[in-house]
């Protein structure tokens, strides 16, 4: 018999936070059988060879796991492990041909993984990001690397912040920092560009539980022709909702993957539109971080 | 796509204007863009915080 909804989540015990990752991992692989991580709901069995929307699996796969300084500087070096898959289909993806397919890349051995991160921890890095495509549809291996990697090792969830309550509550305390995307200002943009309903609320929701459980570093990426649709709304949420958080105004739109599709994606963003964008944060006392 | 996995990986989008896009910045890639414009407010403190050995 499956399970329906996954396992209630134990509270914190006086436990490590690895020993505690291992249990989820375990929680998280069950919850396959009927996968609600992110916020399309699919509901469908992994385990079985079922896919939703994202077209994952049950197994993880990574397309990238280096040591990068593109981040933000309180972040940087930092040794990235990007999973393949995600649960959006933003057209513009700078990394579209692994995030749209699940399957590209590498297995990903955790243990192996491990390794590697923890080496580059002995090299300088400060801190280990996962990301993907989007890591919440990968909760099960995510967890398990976590549970390879030392207590106190600075930990970054890169998110797409549409996941749901379930992976929120197994997700609790084992990231030191969530770094979260707010792409869209409105449903509408959403839906267009990345095939996806309901999207202000559900990253609004993700926003404020992470601010209250973790770290928070809100990312915006600019895109031509949205500053007034998407960021402005994005800015003035975060002023009013979450006035203090760090937010990382990002302007250097690349317009990759299937940007072509809509016109205005079809070039970078103009050094006039960047400095309103600029002039909104200031105007709204955002705490912008480089 | 890297072609085995201890291969680093770095983008970038050289525009018209001059302006340089980059996509997975490594430290190689932060050390040469910083001798092609010291002055870049991105990648200078990006690069600055390069370790000594490679990672």
């Amino acid at each position: 018999m499956i399970c329906a909804e996954p396992k209630r989540v134990a509270p914190k015990k006086n436990i490590s936070r690895s020993a505690l990752a291992r249990e989820r991992a375990v929680i998280a692989h069950a919850a396959l059988a009927n996968c609600h991580f992110c916020a399309h709901h699919c509901g469908v069995n992994r385990l079985a060879g079922e896919t939703g929307l994202c077209h994952d699996g049950a197994g993880a796969r990574f397309f990238l796991a280096q040591t990068e300084m593109s981040d933000e500087l309180e972040l940087i070096p930092t040794f990235a492990v990007a999973l393949s898959g995600c649960d959006l289909r933003c057209d513009f993806c700078i990394t579209g041909a692994e995030s749209w397919n699940p399957r590209a890349g590498l297995g990903f051995d955790v243990t192996a993984m491990a390794t590697r991160a923890k080496a580059a921890l002995g090299q300088g890095a400060r801190t280990i990001m996962v990301l993907g495509g989007e890591p919440t549809i990968h909760l099960p291996a995510a967890l398990e690397f976590v549970s390879h990697l030392p207590d106190s090792a600075k930990l970054i969830w890169k998110t797409n912040a549409h996941g749901t309550a379930p992976a929120r509550e197994l997700l609790d305390g084992m990231f030191d920092l969530w770094l979260a995307d707010f792409k869209f200002g409105n449903d509408t943009c959403a839906r267009r560009l990345a095939k996806v309903s309901g999207y202000v609320s559900i990253v609004q929701e993700n926003l404020l539980w992470a601010s209250e459980h973790s770290g928070l570093i809100v990312r915006h990426l600019l895109m031509p022709g949205h500053g007034e649709c998407c960021w402005r709304p994005v800015a003035e949420w975060l002023a009013a909702n979450l006035p203090g958080v760090k937010v990382n105004l990002r302007s250097g739109f690349w317009p990759a993957w299937k940007s072509a599709r809509h016109a205005e994606l079809r070039g970078t963003v103009a050094d006039g539109e960047a400095r309103k964008a600029w002039q909104i944060a200031e105007n709204l006392g955002l705490n912008l971080v480089p | 796509m890297k072609k085995n996995k201890n291969e680093l990986s770095a983008e970038l989008l050289i525009l018209p204007d001059g302006r340089i896009l980059v996509q997975n910045l490594t430290q190689p890639m932060a050390e040469i863009l910083r001798k092609l414009n010291p002055r870049d407010r991105q990648i200078a403190p990006r690069a600055a915080k390069c370790s000594p050995k490679p990672l």
